[in-house]
């Protein structure tokens, strides 16, 4: 069974006159990880939203996940080594972003990794799982952002 | 004759919107009226250098952020040269808001 520890989404919180390097999900982390009653670090396995690559670098950034001006370092130490088990299906940029059900794509992920039916791609005892995600875009840059705390029970 | 682009005003609190909203975003009021917003202070530049679909997919076309006088932000297609920083002219076209560097004193707005 998969249960949902936490979630949290928001809306067109910087009105669109932010710089778009950042997401809603900068607001409402802290909240997040609060009601989880875990961090960034506890979490066995990672879905981000994958429209655009460095969209997942800000998310992730804003999830706390990389801290401010380290994104190089994390790409070369967490990413290109593999450490940070993340978007194990290969994402949308393998994928497709496929209308609608693209949102779904990595929370689907995540249940198939927690129930342990992830193939050859399965991350070993993976307990805990975040799948975040990014879009509706509005005007300047898209509007919502979510985040779900997924945990096998 | 050229035509500025137009932002929304909330009546109750005067908050500026563009694009517009059904709601003010300060207050929630659904009255507004509108503005001209002849001018803003430009932002930042992008060189689109091809575009999929497009007739003349590689003829460049410069997007533009501008801050305009008003508040809100607008993006904009620069039909010439100007830098991050210049104060720009905007006018409202079928094919969205243009802007150019302002090289004369600045009309009032329609």
């Amino acid at each position: 069974m998969v249960r949902v520890r936490a979630h949290t989404t928001i809306f067109n919180d910087d009105h669109q006159e932010g710089s778009g390097l950042s997401t809603g999900l900068r607001a409402v982390a802290p909240a997040l990880w609060d009601a989880a009653g875990v961090g960034p670090a506890d979490l066995d396995v990672l879905s981000i939203y994958d429209d655009y690559p460095a969209m997942v670098l800000v998310q992730l950034e804003d999830l706390g996940y990389i801290k401010e001006g380290e994104v190089a370092r994390f790409v070369k130490e967490r990413l290109s080594t593999r450490r940070l088990p993340i978007n194990t299906s290969g994402g949308q940029l393998c994928a497709g972003q496929a209308g609608a059900a693209a949102g779904m794509h990595g929370p689907v992920e995540v249940v198939r990794q927690l129930r342990g039916r992830a193939d050859d791609r399965q991350v070993p005892g993976a307990a805990l799982g975040l799948a975040a995600g990014y879009g509706s875009f509005i005007y300047r840059h898209a509007s919502c952002s979510g985040a779900l705390v997924l945990e096998a029970t | 004759m050229t035509t500025a682009p137009r932002i929304e005003i909330c009546d109750s609190c005067a908050t500026p919107h563009f694009p517009p909203r059904l709601l003010c975003r300060r207050c929630r009021s659904s009255s507004w009226r509108s503005e001209p917003a002849p001018s803003g202070l430009l932002e930042e530049v992008t060189v689109l250098r091809y575009r999929i679909g497009a007739v003349d997919a590689e003829a460049p076309v410069t997007i533009a952020t501008v801050v305009t006088d008003a508040g809100p932000r607008m993006l904009v297609r620069l039909t010439g040269p100007a830098e991050p920083g210049d104060v720009v002219a905007l006018t409202d076209t079928t094919t969205g808001i243009a802007a150019q560097r302002a090289t004369r004193p600045l009309p009032d707005g329609d």
